[in-house]
């Protein structure tokens, strides 16, 4: 099932198959005009629309096929990368962007495929833009609060937002492409009545129509095999849940969260599920309380965090769990048999248990982690494992 | 008094848009199903952007967050996918521009403005696109082309805000490019 994983191919694979697809994108972007500055900036002046037409057909494109391919089961789509939406700092960035775009002719992308054919004015952008990294580089301290503010949503797509099945989004992309087509067309036949003797590009209405009825259609057919699959994935996925619940899968040994609250090289959030005055009287250092009615603070932590529930009892704990599991969070996991099982691994360890009653919240000893003598790897049955979180650990640009 | 300009554009041999856009969305989806992410271009800089620093400063990587985590300690800046794709952009447009004959040491300039001045303004263009590239953390084809393929709200939110920030200065910056 795609998408592959290249680490398990021969090393030489993934440079390959890179260089490849970066041949292809170049050899494309050139060949649209992209390599020329005068073509690109004309999107902004009105004579000649390219830009859009060639990214929105790109866009609706690889959408109704990668929704096509996920509705029959060909892709697992949460194994793609989906870039994270930092909306403030995104849109700022774009705005700026945009003035840069217009200012100096080209994005990177195009920049690079100016620079392979011998612009000048390519190189002189591309120096710009290594340039404007750097000053980003040291201009992030002023920044920072911004770049990392509340408006990140993470993994956060158009059907997540509009509570709608991929294919109809990609049904409603094909649709607004489809005006925007339209409309640039209508727009450069006009630019080219008032500059008479024109742009010379010929008119190429057919290609909407033939794009957007063969793409929707496409999208459409997907919504059909949509349901059948959303039925099938939720019953593995009910299957997983009930079977980690079982086994005890997921129910940790007082001593592996110790394990983690001392070694840190691996994120985990812990939560608090037990009422406010057990919570004020002892909680781990650690640990964040939220209300049983407010698990919403758990499914936004991100997907590859380690998230540790501490419940009242064993059996709050597995409902909890079969609710978060099943609405898809990940790498979720319970403190077995609650503090108790805390206050017991301290005594064994020969630290003084926490006590219970003053509400003395994490102002005690027995909140930390047992500091001194080795860590207790091998005297427990380790169960954290980290999983998925979307397969990729980094996407296009950012870095 | 009108530009020269268009006739020359249409007589250097481009593909239709809609087919290019065609080709690349199947290069985009080529690019999701073979290495589960999408393409990139800005990303690839930064890195280059670091391993020069490195080279000359070590300590300034070390120290500043931003280059630290393209680039510190054993790190290495340059061994990451988007280097393999930026090599095979650069080989793909050279090919594409030879095929065409569009291979040729030129400035791509308005009529009114000089090749000097045009080559200021690319600079300067360039320094606001590769700062915004990194705090709206990506650029055109990995933030609106990929992002927008998977429909990532945030990668939507930024194209708009691109085409937003070209359209509104198009108009007080016409003498560049009319």
């Amino acid at each position: 099932m795609a998408p592959l994983d290249l680490a398990h191919f021969a090393t030489w694979v993934e440079p390959t198959v890179h260089v490849g697809i970066g041949f292809g994108f170049g050899f494309i972007l050139e060949r649209a005009g992209f390599g020329s500055a005068k073509k690109l900036s004309s999107q902004f002046y009105l004579n000649d629309m390219s830009v859009l037409k060639v990214m929105f057909t790109a866009i609706i494109t690889c959408m109704v096929l990668i929704t096509a391919t996920t509705a029959v089961g060909a892709v697992d789509f949460e194994k793609l990368w989906v870039n994270p939406t930092y909306l403030a700092s995104g849109v700022a960035g774009g705005l700026i962007f945009g003035v840069g775009f217009t200012l100096g002719g080209y994005c990177p992308g195009t920049a690079l495929v100016a620079l392979a054919t011998l612009k000048l004015d390519g190189l002189a952008f591309i120096a710009g833009v290594l340039g404007g990294i750097f000053g980003f580089g040291y201009t992030l301290p002023l920044v920072d609060h911004f770049f990392n503010d509340v408006t990140n949503f993470g993994r956060f797509t158009l059907a997540d937002w509009l509570g709608l099945p991929m294919p109809v989004v990609a049904v409603m992309a094909v649709g607004m492409a489809f005006c925007f087509f339209v409309a640039a067309e209508w727009v450069e036949r006009w630019m080219r009545q008032k500059t008479e003797g024109g742009s010379g590009i010929a008119p190429a209405r057919v290609w909407p129509r033939f794009m957007a009825g063969t793409l929707g259609m496409l999208a459409v057919l997907s919504l059909i095999a949509w349901s059948p699959l959303q039925g099938a994935r939720t019953k593995s996925r009910q299957a997983v849940v009930e079977k980690n619940i079982a086994e005890q899968n997921v129910a940790i040994d007082a001593a592996e969260l110790s394990d983690l609250m001392r070694d840190r090289s691996t994120p985990f959030a812990v939560f608090d599920i037990r009422n406010e005055s057990d919570y004020n009287r002892f909680h781990l250092t650690d640990a964040e309380r939220v209300a049983p009615g407010n698990l919403g603070k758990v499914v936004s932590v991100p997907a590859k965090t380690i998230k540790i529930m501490i419940a009242p009892d064993e059996a709050s704990a597995k409902r909890v769990y079969r609710a978060l599991a099943l609405s898809g969070v990940e790498n979720l996991y319970w403190l077995h048999d609650g503090l108790e099982a805390w206050q017991r691994m301290l005594e064994a360890q020969h630290v003084e248990p926490a006590t219970l009653t003053a509400a003395l919240g994490a102002e005690q000893r027995a909140s930390r982690a047992p500091s001194h003598g080795p860590m207790l790897a091998g005297a427990y049955v380790k169960k954290v494992k980290r999983v998925g979180g979307g397969a990729a650990k980094s996407g296009g640009c950012g870095g | 008094m009108k530009p020269a300009e268009p006739a020359a554009i249409a007589a250097k041999g481009y593909s239709n848009p809609y087919a290019m856009g065609m080709a690349l969305g199947a290069v985009l989806y080529l690019s999701y199903m073979l290495t589960s992410h999408g393409l990139g271009a800005s990303g690839g800089l930064a890195r280059w952007v670091t391993w020069g620093l490195r080279v000359v400063a070590p300590m300034q990587v070390n120290s500043h967050g931003f280059f630290a985590a393209l680039g510190a300690g054993a790190k290495a800046p340059l061994s990451h996918w988007l280097i393999w794709e930026i090599a095979g952009v650069l080989v793909g447009g050279f090919v594409s521009g030879a095929l065409g004959k569009r291979v040729r040491a030129e400035v791509q300039r308005g009529w009114r403005i000089s090749a000097a001045w045009r080559l200021v303004f690319a600079l300067l263009g360039g320094l606001l696109v590769g700062w915004g590239t990194q705090l709206s953390r990506g650029c055109t084809s990995g933030q609106a082309l990929s992002g927008g393929a998977v429909m990532s709200v945030g990668r939507w939110a930024f194209m708009f805000a691109v085409f937003g920030g070209a359209y509104a200065v198009a108009y007080p910056l016409r003498k560049l490019w009319r």
